[in-house]
């Protein structure tokens, strides 16, 4: 079903008739004139070969979609808004310095493989399929922490076409923060685990002392408590294979409860369930060993972010709807209400079936892009869209074009969502240019 | 005043006088008075003093007391010995701002103490913002003699303080209100709980954007809800502290770039140049037991002599050699860690690209693919790719702080490894059990740093030794304890040592020295035997000028780095986010 890599026929092909540029340009330009945000965001491009083209920056538009029919990138990245079109550096004696960028984060299933159990093995994308679980878990602890702890509400989730998922927060103060900010927000976010291989430790991890910080005891009792018994127990079955019973007591650092508990397991172990055993365990580890349940509750559950990616605002990351190379797949945008549901295996369509509907479309003189088609106006202008419904301008029989489109409209209603958060953005920044200038008359 | 200092019971200060004896520096106050630049100099100095006394207090109690864990921790919890020896020494100083003031003496006084105090601040601003090591620096010390100074100053007088400091766009600092503290109290205990700066489980808490306080944020140490954190009263010094450190660094930002001006000036430039000699002096003083900055011929090494120093190496970079023989594979941070290492160790450009291509290929990957993906991190590393920038190697601190993830063999061995792992390591390195056992209980309580330094000690030091490298008990950088390590073994051989290279050749220097500092040796030598900084007024002409001239070299290189996206390019790119 994946294709063996990507021809770069199909892909002229895909850039000129679904990738969803007015969707994108809406997005990248936040509402505002081209010439303030959109043309000064640094664009890289892939190309076939390795060959990274960085710091591109397009006008318009139209510049962008002409130069992706054009370049077929296998890869676009997107980077920081710059004081000026990043590809007229050197034009000036101004030097290029960012200015605003999405607050990302980046989450890899490779991360996961040391507690991957029954399910582990099988070909890179394979295995993602199976375990997305933990991808699932991972956007709604993370979607939970960014708007509740921080007061973030426009993200955007996006699976990566492989092994992994991206998140984009775009609020403006999320696109304003300063790279230590970023750096705190990455770390408050994200929990340190040791290398497996590093032996025993003496102690569990400072963040496991009881009690909990607060916003890791709500993730624990929303979401990882269910997943843990649910997906790890069940599924994964960390307590019923040696090797991996092996992996979990190892974390813990009093021998001999861990004795204690091996040698429990192994002669009661045929007639417990995944969740008596676990509790056996919660049990004797509650007064021997505390903390150290909540250790590998949360090592085998709590995401694991690649947290340089978030700190440095000028830190590169995939464009959403890019199609990853070595799969075929659409780096599709979910929603992490619905990240269960979306398994990429089927949620994320693959270029060739895109391609095979296409052309039975066309086969009937249905020759038009998919946001002619089907994607209503995101322009400005139809100020009536911010209110209009979130379905496309007509119903989709075929699957995976529906998938896609459905994909279309998420990044749609994000888009949307911050255009109706424009106007108050708009008035606070008239405000303070008030502000500045009346500082600077004042000889602030 | 005494018992002020020492902290306990320390008077609370009045909120008006906060703001005076804690000043913000948000402008110079004595414009109308004229100073000959001799004052200046001489003010500018007995700032450098205090500095330097600060630092020696917090050198002293980090190597030889239980502190030496909590400097990783920030350096806004100033242990209280500093604080008094940064206290004691403005006092002698005379740029402490008295508390209070007697009659028109005293108030003159008061005034002539805040001119002094004011003068030295901001000549020193202007001389040490050329280059982004000099800025670091200056913040980093202004800082803790700000944060010093506030430490006894009452929570009202430091929302004052701000207030004060920033009318237009005021950090929104406001207390909890009774609602808030009924929804959040619980969540606001947990956090505390954790925390080890006093008891304030039961103290006001006050209700400010995170962004103020970043420190608390990065390490959990604060309960945040929309955006906000709740912060429990004793930090809201740090907001201050925070304010103080931003102001700063954004005045010697534009500073830095306005810089001409100053430097053209018939009686400023030469003032400044003058200044930055003392400061360079005081600075290579501080770090002239750092054995990398003389390093000879003697304690480098080439790739044929690699597999032979392996033992020399230090923990940290064993365990990397280790594995990459074992696996013929580390990750980005390990490559870093060890690549930088060997740099440092002597290693040439190309015999890091050989070295590496060889263990690679034993694993597989082939030379067109190690070409692609690693050839170009290591020439990047020698400063022959990307921005152009000669990576030094990391520092204690920094591979302590760079802590491993799973599937990751980075970091220091005596903070990451089990006792076991730990305890077998040490036994390859034939020390005996009971001296691996103390160090492991060393690395338990934290003290990685004399842990490693004990290690030096017993593998390759003698019984009879008397050399100064034999009194290293604080181990700072994996090449100088590769250097000292070198030098013991060579003792214990009866082999004579060479006087230091006059000076380094510049692919041998590529490394040694921190930033893109030029090789220290040659010209700063001389005012190293002169008498300490502070009496050398008179001496300060040509000599150091000449150092300060040669220093001006790297300030070209210096300007390139504040220019950070221009020339970045596929460095990034292979940072860049991929899915593999």
């Amino acid at each position: 079903m994946a294709s063996n890599g990507v021809s770069l026929g199909n892909l002229k092909w895909y850039y000129a008739k679904l990738f969803p540029i007015k969707t994108m340009h809406a997005w990248l330009a936040y509402g505002r004139p081209d010439i303030d945000l959109f043309a000064k965001r640094e664009v890289s491009f892939t190309l076939l070969g390795d060959i990274y083209l960085r710091f591109r920056s397009f006008a318009s538009r139209d510049e962008l979609h002409a130069a992706l029919k054009e370049r077929q990138p296998i890869k676009i990245d997107f980077g920081a808004v710059y004081n000026l079109p990043p590809r007229d550096r050197g034009l000036f004696s101004v030097p290029l310095v960012p200015v605003e960028k999405e607050l990302v984060f980046d989450i890899d299933m490779t991360d996961y493989e040391d507690v991957m159990a029954a399910l582990k093995g099988g070909s890179p994308v394979d295995e993602t399929d199976r375990n997305w679980t933990y991808m699932a878990v991972a956007a709604q602890t993370l979607d939970m922490a960014l708007r509740e702890d921080f007061g973030f509400e426009h993200i955007l989730f996006v699976y990566s076409g492989r092994r992994g998922m991206h998140c984009w927060v775009a609020d403006e103060r999320a696109r304003a923060l300063s790279n230590e900010a970023r750096a705190a927000i990455a770390e408050y976010l994200a929990l340190r685990f040791d290398s497996a291989e590093n032996g025993r430790k003496e102690t569990v991890p400072r963040a496991f002392s009881l009690p909990l910080h607060p916003m890791l005891q709500r993730a624990k009792t929303r979401i990882l408590e269910r997943t843990f018994l649910d997906f790890v127990l069940n599924e994964q079955r960390i307590l019923d294979e040696p090797q991996a019973l092996q992996n979990v007591l190892r974390l813990v650092p009093d021998a001999a409860t861990a004795d204690k508990i091996q040698r429990y397991l192994e002669k009661n172990g045929g007639r417990l369930s995944p969740e008596e055993k676990w509790m056996y365990m919660e049990k004797e580890l509650r007064t021997a060993c505390p903390g150290t349940a909540e250790y590998i509750l949360f090592r085998y559950t709590y995401p694991r972010l690649d947290i340089n990616v978030s700190k440095e605002i000028n830190h590169l990351l995939k464009s959403p709807f890019c199609i990853h190379p070595k799969t075929g797949r659409v780096c599709a945008p979910f929603v992490a209400r619905d990240a269960y549901e979306f398994a990429p295996a089927n949620a994320a369509p693959t270029i060739d079936q895109l391609i095979l509907e296409y052309n039975e479309r066309s086969a009937k003189g249905v020759d038009q892009g998919i946001e002619e088609l089907y994607i209503p106006d995101i322009s400005l202008h139809a100020k009536s869209a911010a209110s209009s419904s979130s379905m496309p301008k007509q119903s989709v029989h075929q699957s995976a074009t529906k998938q896609f489109v459905h994909s279309v409209m998420i990044l749609r209603d994000f888009v949307l969502g911050l255009q109706s958060d424009k106007y108050a953005a708009m008035s606070r920044q008239a405000d303070r240019e008030d502000r500045n200038a009346a500082a600077f008359l004042h000889g602030e | 005043m005494k018992a002020s200092v020492t902290g306990a019971g320390a008077a609370v200060v009045p909120a008006e006088a906060a703001a005076e004896l804690a000043p913000m520096y948000l402008c110079y106050r004595f414009n109308g008075l004229s100073l000959s630049v001799e004052e200046l100099e001489v003010y500018a100095l007995a700032r450098l003093r205090v500095f330097k006394a600060a630092h020696l207090a917090r050198m002293g109690g980090s190597a030889a007391s239980a502190a030496g864990a909590q400097h990783v921790v920030s350096e806004l919890v100033i242990p209280d010995v500093v604080v008094s020896t940064i206290r004691k020494a403005e006092r002698d100083e005379k740029l402490a701002i008295p508390r209070e003031s007697r009659g028109a003496a005293g108030e003159n006084e008061k005034l002539e103490a805040m001119m002094r105090d004011e003068a030295s601040h901001f000549i020193l601003r202007l001389a040490l913002a050329k280059t982004q090591e000099m800025r670091k620096w200056l913040i980093h010390r202004e800082c803790e003699l700000f944060s010093a100074r506030v430490r006894h100053v009452s929570t009202g007088a430091v929302l004052q303080a701000l207030q004060k400091a920033c009318p237009s766009d005021a950090p929104r600092i406001r207390p909890c209100t009774d609602a808030e503290l009924r929804q959040f109290g619980a969540a606001m205990d947990c956090v505390a709980k954790g925390v080890q700066r006093g008891k304030h489980q039961h103290a006001t808490h006050y209700r400010v954007a995170f962004d103020h306080v970043l420190h608390l944020v990065g390490r959990r140490q604060v309960f945040l809800s929309g955006g906000d954190a709740f912060v429990p009263e004793p930090y809201i010094h740090d907001i201050l502290v925070g304010q103080f450190r931003a102001r700063l660094s954004s005045a010697l930002n534009v500073i830095s770039r306005a810089l001409y001006g100053a430097e053209t000036h018939p009686a400023m430039g030469p003032l400044l140049n003058l200044v930055r000699a003392h400061w360079l002096v005081n600075e290579r003083a501080q770090s002239k037991q750092d054995r990398r900055n003389d390093a000879t011929q003697d304690d480098l090494i080439d790739l044929s002599q690699l597999e032979d120093s392996v033992n020399r190496m230090p923990l940290c970079m064993q365990a990397l050699h280790y594995k990459l023989k074992e696996t013929h594979h580390l990750r980005h941070q390990a490559r870093l860690q060890l690549g930088l290492f060997l740099k440092g160790c002597g290693l040439s450009m190309d015999e890091s690209l050989k070295f590496w291509r060889m263990e690679f290929e034993k694993n597989g990957v082939t030379s067109d693919k190690f070409e692609k993906e690693y050839a170009y991190s290591i020439r990047h590393h020698y400063g022959k790719e990307g921005k152009r920038k000669n990576l030094s190697p990391y520092g204690c601190m920094n591979i302590i702080n760079r802590r491993p993830g799973p599937g990751e063999f980075h970091g220091c061995p005596y903070r990451e490894f089990g006792e076991e792992r730990l305890l077998g390591l040490l036994r390859t390195n034939g020390l005996p059990e009971g001296v691996s056992r103390e160090i492991a209980q060393k690395s338990k309580e934290s003290h990685f740093q004399l842990a490693c330094a004990l290690t030096l000690k017993h593998q390759h030091g003698s019984e009879n030794a008397s050399s100064p490298e034999h009194e290293l008990t604080f181990i700072e950088h994996p090449n100088e304890y590769f250097i000292v390590a070198g030098r013991m073994e060579r003792e214990r051989l009866g082999i004579a040592m060479e006087p230091p290279l006059v000076s380094i050749e510049p692919t041998q220097s590529i490394g040694m020295t921190d930033r893109a500092e030029p090789s220290p040796s040659a010209e700063v030598e001389p005012s190293l035997h002169a008498p300490a900084a502070h009496d050398a007024i008179a001496e300060t002409s040509s000599g150091k000028t000449d150092a300060y001239e040669h220093h001006g070299d790297t300030m070209e290189s210096e300007r390139d780095e504040r220019q950070p996206a221009d020339r970045q390019d596929r460095s990034d790119s292979a940072a860049m986010q991929e899915d593999e």
